[in-house]
């Protein structure tokens, strides 16, 4: 064995994942726990999916009883709340995790056990929501949960308890892999990648991530209150005694609106990586996108009115928010010119990968559009709580979202496993969502000037709405199919797909440098970076140092503007503390929901999971340099 | 550039913890502000649609929080002094600041315990008193949690873990007892003093 095998042999020993169930529940690598994280929010997609058909089937005609009016608004709720806290955040949290730390050419996410311990808050919080739904007592005030509906008096049952503490829950997740995203993006680098030089994926996953440290904190506080209301007595919301309703619409739009730019910008990132690939040319205005990315993390707190302008707020207020609003449409604008001169000035090869961003970038325009109408006051006061509003959303959701998510998984598919998704199923994937979104969706733009209202359960025949309802409807189902060829894509691709070596897309950034898919170590030697498309710029990547010991997990530590060698540290190993913490952290909110005293328990043992996971293992050697 | 005979031993900010701590207090700090947020909020449109006249309950005691302040002054001094201790590797000395540090911190649990069961109102009488109790039990959590993290930090740093280049988890518990201080002071102004100020 020469030293270099021997080199190799010693960092496969050292960032080896346990075998075996228990080994499973151990593993804090990154690559498995962003894949994680990726699929369990594609299966919460599908199953939210799945309530979402079941909605139009039962709307497809006027007077249908497939489902009751109570079990409608639960399945609404779940379909919306699982939507965005359990597909749109938690998926652009798991690309960023398995993604970034390879684009800036790192081993590991900063904090690798934080990031198992996200996972299992995400996946509890899931599986509790989705439980509560088999057993009748989800959610059922629609996911922005408006009191005083969702205070004791007006719904009784557990179901909003179980919204108040498991969003607070979920949350944590979001937070934790934020903070974790925040410090590896900052800090863990590879030598010279300068902020200049960062990809502009990156920088959309750093803008998400402080995003999410300011906004999440509304929701929390919100839902806090809540569930104090609800299951202590407090009395933040009751306006007899000096609460106030509006103050939870308040604090869940201060979060609710940042929350759809969390969840469109790194999708923003997505795009302007993968068109400039398949034009075979830098992206055009890469400093424009890259503040755009940022005024629009900027400006989007402070648009969260606009989801309140029919409450009786006074004017001015109303006036403020209403520019606001259209503002953010400059940044985008600037992004969506950018894009399409990328597109004009290179030399565009279609790809399926392509193709989503296309279906993107036409879906989204029209979805903003819509946007800047309700963006004006009396406008909205026309069209609020329509299905004109469904519509415009899920413009902007699905468009914005969901069409460059899965160009991103198309993309880099062949980085998680070695294998190429087929093109040609592919296509039809596409196509299919697309054409089957449209004719979903656009009817619901009419159906909304039409005054029919949202969240509905069924309505009259003699309103009229039943046929562009039909409409719908049938585009939900073709839509559907769409989506079910991604999955018969996976499957195929798994029993009979071509290998696709390490960069099948001729792609400039580091995750494109290494196997595919990666090593758990990743980078042999983590390399010198001395432009912003390394693959496209240099011949070889040279290593930034020598001497980085092999038999411990070490990564390289850089400065946060100039990515100049700033330390070594080592990162911590696999370990079952993170799934105990969770468990710990579920008993404190779940448990709120039969009992308070459940939180002061669960509050000793998320200590006592706490002090294993931090618990120095021996032996514990001299503690300084000898 | 050879990497191989640099210390692997960082407490401040080369280390990525000492970022990750920041990112939880900052996270915390916006919790707490979006509650102070909404507790002016409150004043506000109560007393702006004369609903309620804002406090609507008589005061609380101002003498247990104020005192408040100065025991967790002196933990956020102990702390911050047995840092500077282990720096000279006197760990031993370092141990008892954080054993001293947890007494003063369960002193003042006691009396947040005395002073809440002492409330003239409770915490469903009105919003006002929800802030009260909410944000003083809130605060209460964090310093329970400072006072058993300490604890665990002195007890190894008794047993000879921590030396003057092994201190990372000294200086991440120190961190947060700044928070834990830093934190009461705006909570204790604006839920105690606010009230008592005649606009």
């Amino acid at each position: 064995m020469n030293p270099e095998e021997k080199k190799i042999q010693e960092l496969e020993d050292t960032w080896i994942n346990p075998p075996g169930f228990i080994g499973w529940l151990r593993i804090v690598n990154q690559t498995n726990i962003g894949i994680r994280y990726i699929n369990t929010s594609l299966i919460f997609f599908f199953m939210a999916g799945i309530l979402g058909v079941i909605m139009r089937a039962q709307l497809s005609s006027p007077g249908n009883e497939i489902v009751g009016p109570e079990m409608f608004n639960q399945i609404f709720t779940v379909h919306g709340t699982a939507m965005m806290f359990l597909f749109a955040i938690p998926m652009v949290e798991g690309l960023g995790a398995y993604i970034v730390p390879l684009m800036i050419g790192t081993r590991d996410l900063s904090f690798p056990r934080l990031s198992s311990f996200s996972y299992f808050v995400f996946l509890i919080g899931g599986i509790t929501l989705f439980g509560s739904l088999f057993l009748k007592v989800a959610p059922n005030a629609g996911w922005f949960d408006y009191v005083p509906l969702a205070l004791k008096e007006w719904s009784p049952g557990k179901n909003i308890d179980v919204y108040a503490t498991v969003i607070t829950f979920i949350e944590i997740s979001a937070l934790a892999a934020a903070v974790e995203l925040i410090v590896t993006i900052l800090k863990q680098r590879a030598p010279g990648m300068s902020m200049a030089r960062m990809p502009v994926f990156v920088w959309s996953i750093l803008v998400m991530a402080f995003m999410i440290v300011f906004a999440m904190p509304g929701v929390v506080v919100g839902s806090v209150m809540l569930a104090l209301d609800r299951l202590v007595g407090t009395v933040f919301f009751d306006a007899s005694v000096g609460g106030d309703s509006l103050l939870w619409q308040h604090l869940f739009w201060w979060f609710g609106h940042p929350e759809v730019y969390i969840a469109f910008l790194p999708a923003a990132g997505v795009v302007s990586t993968i068109i400039p690939v398949f034009c075979r040319r830098a992206l055009y205005g890469h400093t424009a996108v890259v503040l755009s990315m940022v005024a629009i993390g900027i400006i989007s707190f402070g648009l969260w009115v606009h989801h309140m302008f029919t409450t009786g707020i006074p004017d001015q207020a109303n006036a403020f928010f209403s520019v606001a609003s259209a503002m953010i449409a400059i940044p985008s604008g600037i992004q969506i010119y950018c894009w399409i001169a990328t597109l004009w000035t290179g030399k565009p090869k279609f790809s399926t990968a392509l193709l989503w961003c296309m279906g993107f970038v036409i879906v989204f325009v029209m979805g903003g559009l819509t946007g800047v109408m309700v963006a004006s006051v009396p406008f909205d006061k026309q069209t609020h709580d329509t299905y004109f509003v469904v519509a415009h959303f899920h413009y902007v959701l699905i468009g914005g979202v969901v069409f460059p998510l899965f160009g991103g998984v198309y993309y880099w598919w062949p980085k998680f496993t070695g294998k190429l998704l087929s093109e040609s199923l592919g296509k039809w994937n596409f196509w299919l969502v697309l054409i089957g979104f449209n004719i979903a969706f656009f009817p619901m733009h009419l159906l909304g000037f039409m005054g029919m209202p949202r969240r509905v359960y069924t309505y009259l025949e003699e309103m009229q709405w039943g046929p562009l309802n039909l409409l719908s409807s049938i585009g939900s189902y073709i839509l559907a199919i769409g989506f079910l060829l991604f999955i018969v894509n996976v499957v195929w691709t798994y029993l009979k797909g071509e290998r696709s070596g390490n960069n099948p897309w001729g792609a400039p950034t580091l995750e494109w440098a290494i196997e595919s898919p990666p090593r758990n170590y990743k980078f042999v030697e983590i390399p010198q970076v001395n432009s912003m498309n390394p693959l496209w710029d240099e011949e070889t990547l040279l290593p930034a140092t020598t001497g980085m010991r092999t038999d411990r997990r070490e990564v390289l530590i850089t400065e946060i503007l100039t990515g100049k060698i700033q330390a070594v540290e080592i990162l911590p190993t696999n370990t079952i503390w993170p799934l105990v913490l969770a468990v710990a952290t579920g008993v404190a909110f779940i448990g709120s929901i039969f009992s308070p005293w459940w939180f002061v328990i669960a509050f000793f043992l998320v200590f006592l999971a706490i002090t294993g996971w931090f618990w120095p293992s021996k032996p514990w050697g001299e503690g300084r340099d000898v | 550039m050879n990497v191989e005979s640099w210390t692997r031993f960082h407490s401040d900010l080369r280390h990525p913890y000492w970022w990750g701590i920041m990112g939880l207090i900052v996270i915390e700090s916006t919790v707490i502000a979006i509650f102070l947020a909404s507790y002016f909020y409150l004043w506000i449109v109560n007393s702006s649609t004369s609903r309620m006249s804002w406090p609507g309950v008589e005061l609380p005691s101002i003498i247990y929080p104020s005192v408040n302040i100065g025991l967790l002054l002196f933990c956020g001094w102990s702390m911050w002094y047995g840092g500077v201790l282990i720096h000279k590797n006197k760990t031993k000395a370092f141990g008892w600041l954080a054993v001293g540090c947890c007494i003063v911190a369960t002193l003042v649990l006691w009396f947040r315990w005395k002073q809440m069961l002492g409330l003239p109102f409770s915490y469903d009488e009105n919003a006002y008193a929800s802030f009260v109790w909410v944000l003083s039990g809130f605060h209460f959590m964090h310093v329970l949690a400072g006072i058993l993290g300490t604890a665990v930090i002195g007890w190894l740093s008794f047993k000879g873990y921590y030396t003057e280049q092994r201190n990372l988890g000294v200086q991440i518990d120190t961190i947060y007892w700044y928070y834990i201080v830093a934190s009461w002071i705006p909570v204790y102004f604006v839920i105690y003093i606010t009230p008592r100020v005649q606009w």
